[in-house]
């Protein structure tokens, strides 16, 4: 016993190794989701604490951009009236709360909280608080309650899941412009920040400005959700495909509330 | 004082993991502060439970990376730690605060390196060199950990005088 005691530092070096390979090889993992859930309730409270001061820092480091910003706005928020006219008319799930979306996707749409977000090695990821307990299965894709794609569910946990980002540069969703549906291409992420749109037949009418939606070919995905607005179009003399790139219609740092949609097929 | 170690810990994860993320991408390395703080007054095993607990709860808490990668992280960084620290002692505050940016860097660059290695290997997910290692990141999260430590400092100081002005000097 004196022994042991006097090579405590070793013995706890392989009790860890030992409740590692526990953990990846046994179901004890199950226990640790108790740990888990206080960790996360905690976590959501600092996070929601940090809001308040990235607004404040962001106001003290870009104040003077925002006021420039401000001013070019304003004059933009005439043309974007007109854009929004578009969007309500292509966007049929314009205005409607997540009760309203599940009823129209024939599914059930679980809303949760957006607890922590992170560049977690090399992806872009949020958590939410609710996991495999509350029915979330992986595969599932998330929405704001605009309808606007954000990603789909990579890991579910008993009390939280993790969500990987539209704009993550690992992430690719099958779409198609909302104008017209038969236009089919690949939007992939690029670095967390914005998005591409590949394998855009040539002959497709592009325009800056049009509205990207999820096809129907994206499994598990119901058709017409928004993902982003082209910015710009690339077209290469001699190439089979065109390129855009796209903006996103949502800031990760403005998520809270996100809604999980649970097809009846994904249903556990 | 075990309680006051677990209690640090949990706190440390909530600010890097939680608080720091909802205010920008950078890395916010409070937890191996804490531990450097620890090791530098001699309070070698306090740190060692710190960076254990720390290592567990990023492990229990983090999505994709396997469970253990934090951990071994922390446990290597305490090893090397305890092999180094005198180097951090008897130093001028300016060497002192390039020795906490330096060592910040390297720091999040293995937890980077063993995250990709983990990811790859023990996980059905995989991941890119290239979008897991961010040099800026790393070099803008090491800046602002020496800027942590150069306010402490300062902190310190200006609290010393203080505290000293008003109760040693009449």
């Amino acid at each position: 016993m004196r022994d042991l005691l006097q090579h405590k530092s070793r013995v706890g070096i392989i009790l860890l190794i030992i409740l590692i390979a526990l953990y990846n090889t046994t179901p004890i993992s199950g226990a640790f989701s108790i740990i888990k859930r206080p960790i996360a309730w905690a976590g959501s409270f600092f996070y929601s604490a940090g809001k308040p001061i990235n607004n404040f820092v962001f106001a003290i480091t870009k104040g003077t951009d925002l006021i420039k910003r401000q001013e070019q706005q304003e004059k933009q928020i005439v043309s974007l009236i007109f854009e929004l006219e578009q969007i309500k008319a292509n966007n049929k799930f314009y205005g409607k709360n997540f009760t309203e979306l599940s009823n129209l996707f024939v599914s059930t749409i679980i809303e949760s909280k957006v607890i922590s977000s992170q560049f977690n090695a090399g992806k872009h990821i949020i958590l939410i608080n609710k996991g495999t307990k509350d029915g979330i299965v992986a595969g599932a894709p998330v929405i704001t309650e605009q309808a606007i794609f954000v990603g789909k569910v990579i890991q579910v946990d008993k009390n939280s899941s993790a969500i990987l980002l539209v704009t993550d540069s690992s992430s690719a969703i099958a779409s198609a412009l909302s104008s017209d549906m038969s236009v089919q291409s690949i939007v992939r992420g690029k670095k967390g920040i914005s998005l591409d749109m590949e394998l855009i037949p040539q002959d497709a009418d592009l325009q800056t400005g049009n509205i990207v939606v999820t096809s129907l070919l994206e499994e598990n995905t119901p058709q017409g959700l928004l993902i982003g607005q082209i910015a710009s179009v690339k077209y290469t003399e001699g190439e089979l495909f065109k390129t855009a790139t796209l903006s996103p219609f949502v800031s990760i740092s403005s998520l809270s509330n996100v809604g999980v949609i649970i097809p009846i097929d994904l249903k556990q | 004082m075990w309680f006051v170690c677990l209690l640090t810990a949990l706190l440390t994860v909530c600010i890097d993991f939680f608080l720091a993320r909802s205010i920008s991408d950078l890395y916010l390395n409070t937890g191996f502060l804490i531990i450097v703080f620890l090791m530098i007054h001699g309070f070698h095993n306090n740190a060692l439970f710190i960076a254990v607990v720390y290592g567990i709860l990023l492990d229990i808490i983090s999505p994709i990376s396997p469970f253990g990668t934090f951990i071994i992280v922390h446990l290597l960084m305490w090893l090397i730690l305890k092999h180094i620290i005198n180097i951090f002692t008897n130093i001028s505050n300016k060497i002192f605060i390039l020795l906490i940016f330096f060592s910040s860097g390297l720091y999040i660059a293995v937890l980077n390196i063993i995250q990709y290695i983990g990811i790859n290997v023990f996980t059905e997910f995989s991941t890119n060199f290239e979008s897991l290692f961010s040099f800026d990141l790393i070099f803008s999260s090491a800046i602002l950990s020496a800027f942590i430590v150069f306010l402490f400092i300062i902190i310190a100081h200006f609290g010393y005088y203080i505290f000293s002005r008003w109760f040693f000097i009449k």
